[in-house]
């Protein structure tokens, strides 16, 4: 494409302007700030792209602020075959006007006109490669999007010599990228009808499982329910099997409680009967004792009545006895009566009698006893004057051993001294001298004076332990004389002598005592004397009473006995005869009489006593038969009552009865006794092979009680069960009827068709995926040696800016990632800004160099060298006049003069517009430049391996197009490059 | 039409003769799910469909009754709707319709014989075998049901329903469903049919005829030719021999003779063709079009052999085509082998050079040749090179 002219009107300040264009080369376009030099850019854009209808902002901010005019823009433009002029009115009064004039005139109008233009650039007009070698200042200083350039591939793919598309518009890749993003988003996910069918699928699979769970829920509800039912019905089994154990086992409790009850009764039916049984027996047994008692009380009685028959006879039998002896017993006391007056009168002589030798023993007795007396006291007399008896004769004894026994201990522990005396010699010991010629040994015992004629005196002394026993001796023979002197002897034998002469004594003193008792007797002295003076007084009364009576033979010893009463002293002998005379005379009448007093006395006796004795016979007879007699009505009395009793008894049960009823309760007892019996035995019991030993009672209960725990049990289950099934089965009736089924089938074949609809696109994508990603790989190795050519380019034009040697590492986007310069490499962000702008400028004039003349695009760099000193700007000049030599290369700048070096340069001036009718027409002019500036040498030309036509990067001279001036419009002609050009290779477009 | 069969006079006495019409396996409700949204609710409605043409025949054959031996639904939980439309057709058959449940319609908790809608759309000349044993058609004729009861019985469920069956005269005919054990030997199932006992029962004279169903094909059992399998009224798979009919049985005398009408306009054939050149592609697409009733006929196709990549475009095209007209027509992947082969010639014709060429290469390798199976990469790759060629034949 080439822009020929471009005519702009009421366009944003300026009114009118129009400016010429080179068919190629450097053209600089020249003005100051604002005077509109972006716009021309911008214009051109809308020119192209929007329709003069268009309201966007892009176009009203266009619109000229003072006049309320269309602002018009019209190009006269060049693209493949085609040649046309394009105006277009904007804002008001809009309109298009196509005027083709190359291959074929043609003229169009309005939005046809619109449609024409955009089909044609379409066909001819890489608008990427457009877009992308443009460097404005709104943009960011970037490097060309050349990787997606069509153009710049097929010019590579033509550089390269490798592969390519021959068939015009859009490639196989891009085709194959157009199927893969159908299905695909730009980052290779699932997008578009893939992403949807593979959502559609997942959500026909969601659904799908519920249905599948909804329905299976239906089943597993079966399942479940014939579980519940198998359950109930077990549970109403054992319902029934618990019903009939709990029977069983109450009946059986019933039975043994029955049976417990009748054992019970039996029970007290033989305690009954048993008791009923003994009273009766008791009964009979009284029965019986009474008879017998009766019995035994008429024997008592009867024997009872003989013996009181029998007393009362003896009784009267005495009685006539006592009656007879009473009379006996009168003859008999008249008899006494005059033996006894016998006797009194013999008894008188013979008492004198008796008395007076009596008297007369008294006296020679008390005689006798003074005569002895005296003799006892003389003789007790000498004893006593022999004051040493057999007691102190022993003591004196002992005193004399103990005296003696100390001696020897003294001289038996003492040292002996031996005095020897010579003949001749004195000595004197204790003051004594010693005989000579005599060896005397001194026992030591107490102090020993030795002295010798000399005047020697030797005193030996005890030992001290000497003195004990000293002492002893000392002790000892004071206790012996004091005792000698007590006996008052002089040693132990005097004490002997007097010992004798008492015991002598005494024993005549004895043998007078012995006299003396014996002439006593049992009397005393005093009781003799009394005896005595009693019978004087006596024997004198009785010879008064004597002299009374006048009795002779009494009288005479009435007078004796005065007379010994008169001479108690002298007449003792005479007493004593006559008593005895007296005695012989009197004792026989006494005798006689007394024997005769004695007789009567005793017969009298005799028959008072056996009277006595018959009287208390009688009174003892009498008094047992009135006891027996009352003994006999007492028995008597007890008979009757007794008899009553057992007539009362045997009026209510006779004894025949009495019996029959006995018998009658013995066999009832007997049996209720047995029927106890047969209930304690467990054998008995109905069942009782099988039933456990134990109280039956409680095991029937327990029996009782389990079954129904089971019971209980199986109800619940039952009920258990029933409420499974009734919940189950309401749960099932509830969506047994929802029709799920239909769901599940629905959901089914919604699945299928998902998954037939995924599948079928899935297999598109995949196919799809692998074409373009088997493309891509292969255009991107392809691409690899597109990228020799771009850097040769690259580094052929860079060589003039940055220096020979040079070298740029390029991406196969192509994209510059590193430069090397001078042996240092920096990444392309790393590099400074002019020097990025300047590589940005060198890829496009690179990329443009590249594209086949057909597919060549106006480059336009807005402003783009600020930053380059004057040898880089020098450098840049030799690479766009490489560049332009088939290019419209346009540089728009507010500095031109910095520009005006470089080669071939042609200027076009723009002036600010001011005023109303401002008119401008600007076209470029040429300036005189310096001569071609040689390249820097290549310090190190870079390997080129691609297959690269070297003509196509020797500058060639652009062909002037032909250019029809619109009339009506003054042109500037743009004048020839003062530069000659060589090797010129027209070029021939087709159809022109 | 169809095929007709007569039998040896049983060894009883004459009796009064007997025609009704032995149908099974309506499966109403069921759903193919390879059916696209335009087939299926078509298919659905030749089941329905299906239910009149059994009325009009019973009617024109003068059937006393129509037995339908079980499977009438294809599920308890079928929907309403389906119901209705069933009820609907059914309230049109001029003679009682005695309905057996089957091992998909048990007569369990959620029977769909017992469900409020049933109940309420059935008409009254519906009647549902819901005891198993004797049920008086009319005076001198019986039906001896064995209805299913769960999907899981624990034995043969006809057996059951002959014991202490005697033989006093009356015509029987025994409706059963399930498999019998003649045909398919599992000596683990319990609820296999027992034909020796239905044979003993037909010797004895208890019966007369055996009505069953489960398998869908039409099927006689046996050698006594009074054991039947009536086979589904519509087809439903591809392995079904001779569904789509219904028996119309006459029992007269000591004869009898069975009569199968088509009932069911839909067919599922499998065909298996190998595809290659040229010629292939163009026989196989002339003898598809050639097939009639394609909207009833469903298509499963087993393919094997060697396109070029304009074949199998053209095939594809072809395919595209005939997919519209069809039922449905399914490719079975597991028995279908289709390769592409990549001519250098072929692809200079059609303008692929430089890298795009090498591309195809690669593609071409990953595709393989045919007979070896194709992996997902080769099929990828075949579809790849068709989408190539699609995308450079329709641009040039």
């Amino acid at each position: 494409m080439k822009i020929h002219r471009l005519l702009l009107e009421n366009f944003r300040g300026v009114v009118r302007r129009e400016i010429v264009f080179p068919d190629h080369g450097l053209i600089v376009v020249s003005g100051p700030n604002e005077v509109g030099k972006s716009s021309l850019i911008e214009a051109l854009d809308l020119l192209l792209e929007e329709k003069d209808s268009a309201t966007k902002a892009a176009v009203r901010s266009v619109k000229p602020v003072r006049a309320d005019v269309g602002s018009v823009i019209e190009a006269e433009i060049s693209t493949g075959a085609y040649r046309f002029r394009y105006r277009k009115q904007f804002h008001r009064n809009t309109a298009t006007t196509l005027t083709i004039s190359a291959p074929s005139a043609e003229q169009l109008t309005g939005t046809p006109a619109h449609e024409r233009v955009r089909q044609m650039l379409a066909d001819t007009l890489d608008e990427k490669l457009y877009k992308a070698l443009r460097l404005l200042q709104a943009t960011p200083l970037g490097q060309a999007e050349l990787a997606d350039s069509a153009a710049l591939a097929t010019a590579l793919d033509l550089a390269a010599g490798a592969a390519g598309n021959p068939a015009d518009g859009e490639s196989l890749i891009a085709a194959a990228q157009r199927s893969f993003r159908l299905d695909h988003t730009p980052g290779g996910r699932p997008g578009g009808e893939f992403k949807a069918a593979r959502a559609e699928l997942a959500a026909a699979e969601l659904i799908a499982q519920r249905a599948a769970a909804a329905l299976t829920e239906i089943g597993t509800g079966l399942d479940r329910l014939e579980h519940a039912l198998g359950r109930r019905d077990r549970a109403q089994d054992r319902l029934r099997r618990g019903d009939a154990a709990l029977a069983a086992a109450r009946n059986r409790k019933d039975q043994d409680e029955q049976r417990q009850v009748a054992a019970e009764r039996a029970d007290q039916v033989a305690r009954i009967a048993v008791a009923e049984r003994d009273r009766l027996r008791a009964v009979r047994q009284q029965r019986s004792e009474s008879i017998t008692a009766l019995e035994r009380r008429q024997t008592e009685v009867a024997e009872w009545v003989q013996r009181n028959d029998d007393q009362h006879a003896a009784a009267a039998q005495r009685q006539v006895r006592m009656d007879e002896q009473t009379a006996v017993l009168a003859g008999y006391a008249q008899a006494e009566r005059r033996a006894v007056t016998a006797q009194a009168q013999a008894r008188s002589g013979a008492d004198r009698h008796r008395m007076a030798v009596e008297l007369a023993r008294l006296d020679h007795q008390l005689d006798q006893i003074g005569l002895l007396t005296v003799e006892l006291e003389r003789q007790q007399a000498d004893v006593g004057a022999a004051g040493i008896d057999a007691a102190d004769l022993r003591e004196l004894a002992a005193a004399e051993i103990a005296f003696d026994a100390a001696c020897r201990d003294q001289q038996a522990g003492a040292p002996v001294v031996t005095v020897a005396a010579p003949p001749g010699s004195a000595v004197w010991v204790d003051s004594r001298r010693q005989q000579a010629d005599l060896s005397v040994d001194y026992p030591i015992t107490e102090d020993l004076v030795i002295t010798t004629a000399d005047g020697v005196t030797v005193t030996i002394r005890p030992a001290r332990t000497a003195a004990a026993l000293t002492a002893a001796v000392h002790r000892a023979d004071t206790h012996r004389r004091a005792l000698l002197a007590v006996a008052g002897v002089a040693d132990l034998v005097a004490a002997r002598l007097h010992h004798e002469r008492r015991r002598a004594a005494a024993a005549a003193a004895e043998q007078t005592r012995a006299a003396l008792a014996a002439r006593l007797g049992a009397d005393s002295l005093e009781s003799l004397t009394a005896r005595r003076d009693a019978l004087r007084a006596e024997g004198r009364t009785a010879v008064e009473d004597d002299a009374a009576p006048g009795d002779p033979g009494v009288g005479g010893s009435d007078t004796l006995l005065v007379a010994r009463a008169g001479g108690p002293a002298g007449s003792a002998r005479r007493s004593a005869a006559d008593a005895a005379a007296g005695d012989a005379l009197g004792a026989v009448d006494l005798a006689a009489a007394t024997a005769a007093a004695v007789d009567a006395r005793g017969l009298t006796g005799a028959a008072a006593e056996s009277l006595d004795q018959l009287r208390e016979e009688y009174q003892r007879v009498s008094l047992q038969a009135a006891r027996t007699a009352s003994t006999v009505a007492a028995h008597t009395l007890e008979l009757h009552r007794s008899a009553d009793q057992l007539a009362a008894a045997r009026a209510a049960h006779a004894d025949a009865d009495l019996d029959a009823a006995v018998a009658a309760a013995e066999r009832v007892a007997t049996e209720a006794l047995q029927q106890v019996v047969a209930f304690a035995t467990p054998s008995s019991r109905s069942g009782g092979a099988d039933s456990a030993p134990g109280d039956p009672a409680a095991d029937s209960a327990a029996r009782c009680s389990a079954a129904e725990v089971e019971l209980g049990v199986a109800q619940r289950e039952l009920a258990d069960g029933a409420t499974a099934v009734a919940e189950i089965q309401g749960r099932l009736d509830a969506i047994g009827g929802q029709g799920r089924q239909d769901e599940h089938e629905r959901a089914q074949s919604a699945l299928a068709a998902a998954r037939r609809r995924h599948t079928g696109i899935s297999r598109r994508a995949a196919a799809a995926r692998l074409l373009f990603d088997t493309l891509t790989s292969h255009r991107d190795r392809a691409r690899e040696s597109y990228v020799a050519p771009f850097t040769e380019q690259l580094t052929r034009l860079g060589a003039a800016v940055f220096g020979a040697g040079v070298t740029f590492e390029v991406a196969p986007d192509l994209t510059v990632v590193r430069r090397t310069l001078d042996g240092t490499t920096v990444a392309f962000e790393q590099l400074s800004t002019g020097a990025r702008e300047q590589l940005a400028v060198l890829i496009r004039l690179a990329a443009a160099r590249l594209v086949a003349d057909a597919d060549r695009v106006p480059i336009f760099l807005d402003d783009a060298l600020g930053y380059a000193d004057p040898d880089r700007l020098a450098g840049l000049g030799a690479a766009f006049d490489l560049a332009a030599e088939h290019t419209q290369l346009v540089l728009l700048t507010c500095d031109p003069q910095r520009l005006r070096d470089l080669p071939n340069v042609q200027v076009i001036s723009l002036t600010r517009a001011d005023g109303g009718d401002d008119h401008e027409i600007c076209s470029a002019r040429p300036v005189a430049t310096p001569a071609w500036p040689a390249p820097r040498p290549a310090r190190s030309r870079p390997a080129v391996s691609a297959p690269v036509d070297p003509t196509e990067l020797v500058p060639a001279s652009t062909v002037p197009a032909l250019f029809d001036a619109p009339p009506g419009h003054d042109v500037h002609r743009i004048p020839r490059s003062s530069r000659a050009r060589t090797a010129h290779r027209p070029r021939s477009p087709a159809g022109s | 039409m169809g095929l007709t069969d007569s039998a040896d006079p049983a060894p009883s006495a004459s009796r009064p003769g007997l025609r009704f019409l032995h149908t099974a396996d309506w499966q109403l409700g069921m759903t193919r799910h390879f059916l696209d949204a335009d087939a299926q609710p078509r298919y659905s409605g030749a089941r329905i469909e299906a239910i009149t043409a059994i009325g009009e025949l019973a009617g024109q054959q003068g059937c006393e009754f129509v037995l339908v031996c079980g499977d009438v639904f294809e599920s308890n939980a079928v929907g309403e709707r389906v119901v209705q439309r069933a009820a609907e057709r059914l309230a049109a058959f001029a003679m009682p319709v005695f309905l057996l449940p089957g091992n998909h319609d048990p007569l369990d908790a959620i029977s769909i014989y017992r469900q409020p809608a049933f109940l309420a759309a059935m008409p009254g000349q519906v009647r549902v075998l819901t005891e198993a044993g004797r049920h008086r058609v009319r005076p001198g004729v019986e039906i001896v049901a064995a209805p299913w009861f769960s999907k899981h019985p624990t034995g043969d469920l006809v057996a059951q329903a002959l014991e202490g069956v005697p033989a006093d005269g009356t015509l029987r005919v025994v409706a059963g469903h399930g498999r019998v054990d003649t045909l398919s030997a599992d000596p683990t199932d319990r609820t296999m049919i027992s034909t020796v006992l239905l044979e003993a029962a037909l010797g004895r004279g208890a019966v007369q005829m055996v009505a069953l169903g489960d398998r869908h094909s039409a099927t006689r059992v046996g050698a006594t030719g009074r054991i039947w399998y009536s086979g589904t009224s519509v087809v439903t798979d591809y392995d079904e021999l001779d569904p789509g009919q219904a028996l119309v049985v006459d029992l007269e005398g000591e004869q009898i003779s069975v009569a199968a009408h088509r009932v069911g306009s839909w067919r599922f054939t499998d065909l298996v063709r190998s595809l290659d050149g040229p010629a292939g592609v163009q026989n196989l697409l002339a003898e598809l079009d050639g097939i009639a009733d394609k909207d009833t006929t469903v298509l499963r196709l087993s393919l094997t052999g060697t396109l070029s990549l304009a074949e199998k475009a053209d095939w594809d095209d072809g395919l595209d085509r005939l997919r519209e007209v069809f039922a449905a027509i399914e490719v079975w992947d597991k028995r279908s082998d289709l390769a592409v082969v990549v001519d250098r010639d072929e692809l200079a014709t059609i303008g692929v050079h430089g890298y795009a060429a090498a591309a195809v290469a690669d593609l071409a390798a990953m595709a393989g040749p045919a007979g070896n199976g194709a992996d997902d990469s080769a099929v990828a790759a075949r579809d790849a090179l068709a989408l190539l060629h699609r995308l450079v034949a329709g641009r040039t």
